[in-house]
């Protein structure tokens, strides 16, 4: 299976004032480190996750994610 | 590197630092007949040689990335680890059965508790090697 999520973290935080992996990990709960596999597309964050960072971008999920399969 | 990525690094070093050298002595006492004392001196010295590796070798870890070793586990550590320990388990199961196996092949007690004690270090050292790929994995 070569299905994968992919996302535009990078893109919308660049867009959010240049909002770092650290600031965003924190608004959310995860360490820089798991943003920084979100974003590289190493980690499937869990639904809530998911939501929790289209919420801080203030964006519907399927603009914050994609599933390419 | 993420700090509890670092923390598998130091954990699997330690073991092997620690009991490496221990297994090796162990393996030249040919044959290997009865637990004595030089069999308790070396298990000891493993003993105080891993907490010992492991307690500074962590304490530095957690100063130079101070941030990083403050913040908790999230979602992705706690899957890694979990993911981790259902691998670990079956094999740490596995190689208790075998050591225990070695009584019915007429092996002495310093075997078994060697054995059992390989068994243990073997489950660890499978944790923390998939803990590592976890972090280094598309997951």
């Amino acid at each position: 299976m070569s299905a994968r999520i992919t996302n535009h973290i990078r893109l919308l935080r660049f867009m959010a004032g240049e909002m770092t992996q650290a600031e965003l990990g924190e608004k959310i709960g995860l360490t820089r480190q798991t943003v920084a596999a979100i974003e590289a597309g190493k980690y499937s964050p869990t639904l809530e996750a998911a939501f929790r960072i289209a919420q801080v971008f203030g964006k519907p999920l399927d603009e914050v994610f994609q599933w390419e399969g | 590197m993420p700090f509890r990525e670092k923390i598998a690094w130091l954990s699997a070093g330690g073991i092997l630092v620690a009991f490496g050298p221990y297994f090796a002595l162990v393996a030249m006492r040919q044959p290997i007949t009865a637990l004595g004392p030089a069999t308790a001196t070396g298990f000891l010295a493993a003993i105080v040689t891993l907490v010992a590796v492991i307690t500074v070798a962590s304490i530095i870890v957690a100063l130079t990335n101070l941030r990083d070793a403050q913040q908790p586990s999230d979602e992705r550590d706690r899957a890694i680890s979990r993911r981790a320990l259902a691998f670990a388990y079956p094999v740490l199961l596995t190689a208790l059965f075998a050591a225990l196996a070695t009584l019915f092949l007429g092996a002495g007690e310093s075997v078994l508790v060697n054995a059992v004690l390989g068994a243990i270090v073997l489950g660890e050292l499978t944790r923390c090697g998939v803990e590592i790929l976890g972090y280094r994995a598309r997951a």
